[in-house]
C-alpha cells in the first residue's frame, strides 16, 4: 500500500471519529478491519421526516490506492429505492463521484452529501427508472409509499445482511 | 576660466560666439543659450535673442557688457526676484565663464531653498487660493496633500460612519482652470431618471467652471447618501459572512459569493438602489447538496422582509439555524493543516510550499501532490512546463510547475 493514501486516511479516520456528535444522519463511518484502511463501510440514517424514516442503510466504500486523486467508489449495500441509485448493484449517481471530484471532499463529507441526496433526488440522471418516472410525472405519493415500502422490506429492523 | 568647465555647453557658432545647451543644477539641467560679447563691443541682448537654436519657449535673462543669456522659462521663473543681484554679478565678471560660474552658485542656493520650503514653482496666488479653501473645508478632513498643492485627498463620511476618499486635482493654471475630482468609488446602476433628478453622472463628478471645492464636496455627500444603504447591506455581508469572491471587494462591487460551509456558497447581487429588496442569487456546490436550499429560497421567498436586512433575510429563507459561518468556523479543520491533498506536513522530504493565492483560501500544497491532481484533471492547460488548473479546494485558478526528480 502506498504510504501517502495509508496516511491521508489516517487522519480522516482521526477526524471522523472527532466529529461524530455532529453528522446526526451519519450513524457509523470506519474501516470494515482495522489493517485494512482501503476499505470502509458507513451506515447512513433515514431523515424524520421523509420516506426513508427509521431506515439504516449500509455503504460499501473502496478506496483507490491513489486517493485521493481519485475518488472513492461508494455503493449501497442495503438495497434502497432512489431514482440516483441502481436497485441492484447499489451504484450511485452523484457529480462529486463523478467528473466534481476534488481532493477536498473526504469519505465524510461525501457520505453527508450521499445523505443529503436521499431526500433530493435528482430525476433527471436516474439509475432507478420507476422511481424517477414517478418523481417525474408528479407523482409524489406513489413515489413515497414505493420508497417506505422497500425501506421497510430492507432497511428496517435487524435486516443488516445484504 | 573657459567655457570647458560647463560639459552640457556646446558651441553652436563661431561667429557670433554662441554656446547652448544646459546647467546643471541639483540633478536638474536647465536649457541655456549664451552670446559671447565681442571683444570691445557692448552690444545688447535685444538685437541678439534671435540667435542660437530656434526655441519659442527661450526667453531672454540678462545681457551686459560680456555677452546675452537666454534660457527657459523654467530659468528665468527660478530667477526671478534676483535680476537686480545677477545684473550686478554680471556687469563685475570679468569674462562669460566665470558669471556662469556665480550662476550656478546663485541658482544652487534658491532651488536648494525651495525644494526645503517644498514650494516648487507654484505662484503663491495659486498656494493661497488652495489654501484658503482647505481652511474652509477643515483641515481634519484633508488626508494628504502634495507637496505643491497640485493633489489634494479628503475623507468624506457617510451618516454610517464609513470613510470615503476623493481626490481632488488642481491644475497649474487654478483657479482660471477648474479643479477636477475623480470619480467617488460607487456602484453602476440602472436608473436614467434618478441620475438626471439628482444631477449627477455615473461615472463620477464633473466640476463646472469655477466650482469651488467645497461645491465638489457637497455633490459627493449628496451622492454617498444615495448608496449609504446599499453599503450597509454589503458591509453587514462582509463582516457576518465568510466572503469568499471577490477577495477585496470595493465600495463599487455589488456582488457578494458567501460561504455556506459544505462545499457550498451563494452569490448575491445587490441592487444598488433598492438594496433590501431580494437580490439575485445562485448557489454553488454539489447538485445534491444545494437543491434543498434552492427549494428553500424558493419555498420561503414569502419571508423576505425589506425591514430586515438581506444577511438575515438568507438566514431565515436558507433556513441556516447558526446563521451564515463565518471564517473562523468554516476553515480548515484540524485535521488539515500541511497539505490539502496528502494531509502530511512532511512528503519525501518536500514541505507544502504551493500556495492557492487566493486570499481567502490560501490552501497549501505539496508541488508533486498538486501537480500530479492538476495532471489527472481533463480541464487542466500545459503551456511548457506549468500546468494550469482550478483549486481543488476554491476552485480559483491555480498554477504549479513539474517537481525535479
Ligand atoms: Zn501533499
Ligand atoms: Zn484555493
Amino acid at each position: 500500500m502506498s504510504s501517502a493514501v495509508h496516511r491521508r486516511m489516517l487522519k480522516e479516520y482521526m477526524a471522523v471519529q472527532k466529529n461524530a456528535a455532529t453528522r446526526p444522519h451519519l450513524e457509523l463511518l470506519e474501516p470494515i478491519q482495522e489493517d485494512d484502511l482501503l476499505h470502509w463501510q458507513a451506515i447512513l440514517l433515514g431523515t424524520a421526516d421523509s420516506a426513508y424514516e427509521g431506515g439504516r442503510f449500509k455503504l460499501d466504500i473502496v478506496i483507490p490506492t491513489n486517493y485521493p486523486i481519485q475518488s472513492p467508489t461508494i455503493r449501497f449495500v442495503t438495497k434502497i429505492c432512489h431514482p440516483n441509485v441502481h436497485f441492484k448493484t447499489g451504484e450511485i449517481c452523484l457529480d462529486i463521484l463523478k467528473s466534481e471530484w476534488t481532493p477536498a471532499w473526504t469519505l465524510e463529507s461525501v457520505c453527508v452529501a450521499i445523505s443529503s441526496l436521499l431526500t433530493n433526488p435528482e430525476p433527471s440522471s436516474p439509475l432507478n427508472c420507476d422511481a424517477a418516472n414517478l418523481l417525474r410525472c408528479g407523482d409524489t405519493a406513489g413515489y413515497n409509499s414505493l420508497v417506505k415500502m422497500y425501506t421497510a422490506l430492507y432497511a428496517i429492523g435487524d435486516s443488516d445482511e445484504e | 576660466m573657459a567655457m570647458h568647465q560647463f560639459p552640457l555647453l556646446v558651441q553652436w557658432s563661431s561667429v557670433p560666439e554662441i554656446y547652448h545647451g544646459f546647467l546643471s543644477v541639483m540633478d536638474r539641467e536647465l536649457e541655456v543659450c549664451i552670446e559671447m560679447a565681442s571683444t570691445g563691443t557692448g552690444r545688447t541682448g535685444q538685437t541678439l535673442t534671435k540667435a542660437g537654436p530656434r526655441n519659442t519657449s527661450r526667453s531672454s535673462i540678462l545681457s551686459g557688457r560680456v555677452g546675452f543669456l537666454s534660457g527657459s522659462e523654467e530659468l528665468k521663473e527660478i530667477l526671478s526676484g534676483q535680476e537686480t543681484q545677477l545684473q550686478q554679478k554680471m556687469d563685475e565678471a570679468k569674462d562669460m565663464a566665470s558669471f556662469l560660474v556665480e550662476l550656478v552658485d546663485t541658482l544652487e542656493v534658491t532651488m536648494s531653498n525651495r525644494s526645503a520650503k517644498g514650494d516648487k514653482e507654484k505662484p503663491l496666488r495659486y498656494c493661497t487660493h488652495i489654501m484658503e479653501q482647505l481652511d474652509a473645508l477643515g483641515w481634519d478632513r484633508v488626508t494628504l496633500v502634495d507637496q505643491d498643492f497640485s493633489r489634494v485627498q479628503i475623507e468624506l463620511c457617510d451618516a454610517s460612519q464609513r470613510k470615503h476618499l476623493i481626490t481632488a486635482r488642481f491644475p497649474p493654471a487654478y483657479p482660471t482652470i477648474p479643479l477636477t475630482i475623480a470619480p467617488l468609488e460607487i456602484p453602476e446602476y440602472e436608473d436614467d431618471q434618478l441620475a438626471s433628478q439628482r444631477g449627477l453622472n455615473v461615472g463620477g463628478l464633473s466640476s463646472k467652471q469655477g466650482l469651488a471645492l467645497e461645491a465638489a464636496i457637497r455633490q459627493a455627500e449628496g451622492q454617498l447618501e444615495i448608496f449609504r444603504e446599499f453599503w450597509d447591506v454589503m458591509q453587514d455581508f462582509d463582516e457576518r459572512t465568510w466572503v469568499i469572491d471577490p477577495e477585496k471587494p470595493t465600495r463599487a462591487d455589488k456582488m457578494r459569493r458567501c460561504a455556506l460551509g459544505n462545499h457550498c456558497s451563494i452569490q448575491v447581487i445587490v441592487q444598488p438602489l433598492s438594496p433590501r429588496s431580494m437580490p439575485d442569487t445562485k448557489l454553488f456546490g454539489p447538485t445534491a447538496s444545494i437543491a434543498p436550499m434552492r427549494t428553500k429560497l424558493y419555498q420561503n421567498a414569502g419571508l423576505w422582509d425589506i425591514k430586515k436586512l438581506p444577511r438575515e433575510n438568507l438566514e431565515v429563507l436558507l433556513e441556516l439555524e447558526g446563521g451564515f459561518p463565518s471564517p473562523i468556523s468554516t476553515n480548515k479543520d484540524d485535521i488539515n493543516v500541511g497539505c490539502g491533498i496528502c494531509y502530511s506536513f512532511r512528503f519525501e522530504g518536500q514541505v507544502p510550499d504551493q500556495l492557492c493565492s487566493h486570499a481567502k483560501c490560501q490552501q497549501p500544497f505539496h508541488r508533486v501532490c498538486l501537480y500530479e491532481w492538476l495532471r489527472s484533471v481533463p480541464t487542466t492547460r500545459q503551456s511548457f512546463h506549468t500546468l494550469f488548473g482550478s483549486c481543488p479546494y476554491c476552485g480559483e485558478t491555480i498554477t504549479t510547475s513539474a517537481p525535479k526528480t
